[in-house]
């Protein structure tokens, strides 16, 4: 059937990113085994520069940040965006370079950063070339998102698209401010931000790559897949209308949270902490619409595995967002700062709703971009339960970890001297060291079914699927 | 029409309010930063890094150190007294970028200067565990027979002098130099022996 | 039913055993005299023995034991901990009832939460080894179980379909698990203030 491509969606794009989604999301998670596996046999490190864990450690956060859920987000923003505005993706040759142009800057990434091409400020790790290709893919990408919106045939802008939106622009803001840099050649630069304000900055950055990368991202995900796979509308208007706007302005100060007890001043370090705590509203906001959204679907649920992706990613974000505004509480902090529970409060969030709702999002999208249903829906289920249970490994193992690492490091005798060196309390956390191993292997393994049923879905369906865009029915 | 409807229907008013909302707060917290005594001062008598120094400082980014190692003693007694006196803003002016880290894989470094002596640590760095028996930290065997590339460090300084470090242009000019012949591990261990050491007193 | 042959029967089949509870009809009274303040025994009383008695070796050095001050103030607050908790969980499921159109007592909703929670609070028995990964290892299958008949009650003591009953479980679940990361918090806090452990050789 030849369409024109006005009458249709431009599912290719959307198609190529989903399928690097898998990809990469397999990619980021076998780097993250093979570096927890380090800590367990510091052997591994093989003696070689490139596969030392403090070179491969950025480029595991980098993959499964911005490659695995990056790549979620440009697929899911570019349909979700078309579906919702019933117009096809806007320059189309626009898009093609965001998608060719983020797989150079996650092979600049892969190439780059275990050759020790590195910023050392966390999740923007990548050296100034690769960040000026960021900004370029960047604000190509907003172009062509926000230029869709302005072509739409419906009205109103459709709340997943205000998530959506929200997130590119915000992540242009952080990303430029961020990577303010001195070259002093191709790949070497220095911030132009020093100690305390470089601190600041960077955890300004750093909070909100994962508030407006991690969360408003997959929050307007979750706003689109979560009523589309109940087939019912979204629980409250209002409530999203309200939180929305809180979790714009709130996210942003709660950067200082990362900095407790350290040479920030006192007042910002408050600050932070105030703000964090009030972030636990809006974000639960989010989690209310999605579990309110997903209960009216109780029908669909024998059925459909992809609905338990969905009920337990939202379920950890509820977690995850109420542990979060807890450890940023001083006191807590003051015991939590620097340990495993860090650690394991990251995964929780990244394994349990990142990966959980990109997951379910996945497994919905796909067999529709190539026009045939999902190969098979006992190895959606099966996935489920490896995923399931390898966050719970990984989860508990860090909170028994973190928490006895913050005991040991305080532990004095009557006299006030300290019981513990410090490599006494290394000695202590290799058990959880391999639970937490364990725990990654297991939700691998998981992503590793999920390749093979995609793989083989994609292979028995329709790579060049083209979906007609309804008609205009006022 | 609400302003939330008016700006459900225009997606000019959408990205403008977007933006303002999310600027508020890093202006608010970021911008004071540039004003406040504390965090401007350096410490009497901090020097910048010294050509070695900054090479060696370069190498432990390069290297990914601040994954597990922090710089940055808190206030606590349990802290002082394992790693010395609490970090105080006015040590990193100098710091580009700042390196107080997220994890205690490893111990704090913030005072490791004078801690241990040189052999020590070309010892440690070169296999942590002929020291430390216990130590899951990686091996670092390239560093000692690696020289330093000393083809980019006028340009560092330059940059960094840029930046408001008082280099002088015989600091400058000499630097090269200066680093003829030594190794990465020399580097490494002279930035090591440099941290912290701006505060004298033990706690 | 006589209380233990209803534990029993709930841990060796669970539906028959949640049926049993269901009809057994307990007030909130019975329900903690009966159940839960035995149950809830356990583990301060092991965690108080293995604190104090067994204590936590440590290769190398004299093995560790908790202050018997601390350990037993420790005890009584957990005691407590888990009374509170299952009033708190029980009056949440009923409040989330509404949503599921699964409104009941409010002593139904806390006999399923307190009987939910029967695996974990029998293998308290394990504190009486106080080395976390013992306790570790068999608190892990423990959690699993209990998450397991918190699935297969609420469809009966809440009298929804199996369905509807799955995402009002996940709903309990999250609950639960939002608890759990408040009782971290708060016993993190209370340490802070010095009601931590103590210890001693």
């Amino acid at each position: 059937m030849n369409l024109s491509k006005q009458e249709t969606y431009n599912y290719d794009v959307v198609r190529q990113f989903a399928i690097m989604t898998i990809v990469w999301g397999v990619v980021g998670m076998l780097v993250g085994v093979f570096i927890a596996s380090q800590l367990v046999w510091p052997a591994l490190n093989f003696d070689i520069a490139w596969l030392s864990f403090g070179r491969l450690r950025p480029l595991h956060t980098n993959a499964v940040v911005f490659a695995f859920g990056g790549c979620a987000l440009f697929s899911t923003s570019y349909y979700v965006v078309q579906r919702t505005c019933h117009v096809r993706l806007a320059f189309d040759k626009l898009a093609a370079f965001t998608f060719w142009g983020w797989q150079l800057v996650i092979l600049s990434a892969v190439v780059s950063l275990p050759l020790g091409l590195t910023s050392s400020k966390e999740y923007a790790e990548l050296e100034w070339p690769i960040d000026i290709l960021i900004t370029l893919v960047w604000v190509a990408y907003a172009i062509v998102f926000f230029g869709t919106i302005m072509r739409r045939k419906i009205k109103h802008i459709y709340v997943a698209n205000w998530f959506f939106g929200a997130f590119i622009l915000t992540v242009a803001l952080l990303h430029v401010v961020n990577s303010l840099a001195i070259p002093v050649s191709f790949t070497k630069s220095y911030s132009v931000y020093a100690g305390v304000q470089d601190a600041m900055v960077q955890w300004w950055y750093g909070h909100n790559a994962v508030g407006f990368f991690l969360t408003a991202g997959f929050l307007g995900i979750m706003y689109y897949f979560i009523p589309k796979q109940v087939n019912q509308p979204v629980y409250s208007y209002r409530l999203s209308v309200v939180h929305f706007w809180a979790i714009l302005f709130t996210y942003i100060w709660a950067g200082p949270h990362h900095l407790h007890y350290t040479a920030l001043p006192d007042w910002l370090q408050s600050v932070g902490m105030v703000f964090s705590l009030v972030l636990l509203a809006p974000s639960w906001g989010g989690m209310i619409n999605g579990i309110m959204t997903l209960s009216g679907a109780w029908h669909k649920l024998r059925t459909d595995p992809i609905l338990k992706f969905l009920v337990v990613a939202v379920s950890f974000y509820g977690m995850s967002t109420f542990e979060g505004p807890m450890m940023a509480i001083k006191t807590v902090n003051a015991l939590s700062h620097y340990t495993d529970w860090t650690i394991g409060h990251v995964h929780s969030g990244a394994l349990g709703w990142v990966g959980m709702v990109s997951m379910g999002a996945m497994y919905h999208l796909i067999p529709r971009l190539v026009n045939h249903e999902i190969y098979s829906v006992k190895l959606i289920d099966k996935h489920f339960w490896l995923a399931t249970i390898g966050i719970v490994l990984y989860i508990t193992a860090m909170w028994i970890s973190g928490i006895m690492q913050g005991l040991m490091w305080r532990a004095v005798n009557e006299d006030g001297t300290l019981i513990y060196s410090f490599v006494e309390t290394v000695n202590a956390m290799h058990p959880y060291y391999m639970i937490r191993l364990l725990g990654g292997l297991i939700y691998l393994a998981g992503m590793l079914l999920m390749a093979y049923n995609i793989y083989q879905t994609v292979r028995l369906g329709d790579t060049r699927h083209q979906a007609l865009i309804p008609a205009p029915t006022h | 029409m609400s302003l939330q409807q008016k700006i459900e229907k225009n997606t000019g008013l959408l990205i403008m309010f977007v933006l303002i909302v999310v600027s508020i707060g890093g202006l608010v917290e970021i911008t004071p930063l540039w004003f406040m005594k504390s965090t401007t001062e350096a410490v009497t008598g901090l020097k910048p890094y010294s050509a070695l120094e900054l090479s060696g400082r370069d190498i432990y980014i390069r290297e990914g150190c601040v994954s597990c190692h922090s710089q940055m003693i808190r206030p606590f007694r349990t802290e002082t007294e394992r790693y010395g006196h609490y970090s105080v803003a006015g040590e990193f002016v100098y710091d580009r970028p700042f390196l107080w880290g997220s994890k205690r894989t490893g111990p704090d470094l913030a005072r490791v200067g004078g801690r241990y002596s040189d052999d020590w640590h070309r010892i440690h760095l070169f296999n942590p565990r002929d020291v430390v028996p216990e130590s899951i930290m990686p091996s670092y065997p390239w560093l000692d027979s690696t020289l330093l590339d000393n083809s980019d460090i006028t340009a560092k300084m330059s940059s960094l002098r840029f930046l408001g470090h008082p280099y002088t242009d015989e600091e400058i000019n000499a630097a090269a130099a200066l680093l003829e012949g030594k190794t990465e591990m020399d580097a490494l261990v002279a930035y090591l022996q440099n941290l912290g050491t701006s505060i004298k007193r033990r706690r | 039913m006589p209380k233990s042959s209803l534990i029993k029967t709930l841990l060796l089949s669970p539906v028959d055993g949640w049926q049993a509870i269901y009809e057994a009809n307990l007030s909130i009274p019975e329900c903690y005299i009966k159940h839960v303040v035995p149950l809830a025994l356990i583990t301060p009383v092991c965690g108080f023995i293995g604190a104090t008695q067994v204590g936590w070796p440590i290769p190398g050095a004299d093995t560790l034991f908790m202050t018997p001050g601390s350990a037993f103030r420790i005890a009584i607050l957990s005691f407590l901990a888990i009374l509170v908790a299952v009033m708190v969980i029980g009056k949440l499921i009923q409040w989330m009832g509404q949503t599921y159109e699964a409104e009941q007592t409010l002593s139904r909703c806390v006999c399923l939460a307190a009987f939910t929670i029967t695996p974990l609070l029998l293998i308290g028995v394990a504190t009486l080894y106080p080395p976390p990964w013992f306790i570790y290892l068999l608190g892990l299958p423990a959690l699993g179980y209990s998450v397991f008949l918190l699935y297969s009650g609420v469809p009966i003591m809440m009298e929804i379909s199996a369905e509807r009953g799955f995402l009002f479980s996940s709903a309990i679940l999250t609950v639960g698990l939002i608890a759990l990361v408040g009782l971290i918090v708060v016993t993190v806090g209370m340490w802070s203030l010095g009601l931590g452990p103590g210890f001693g050789h």
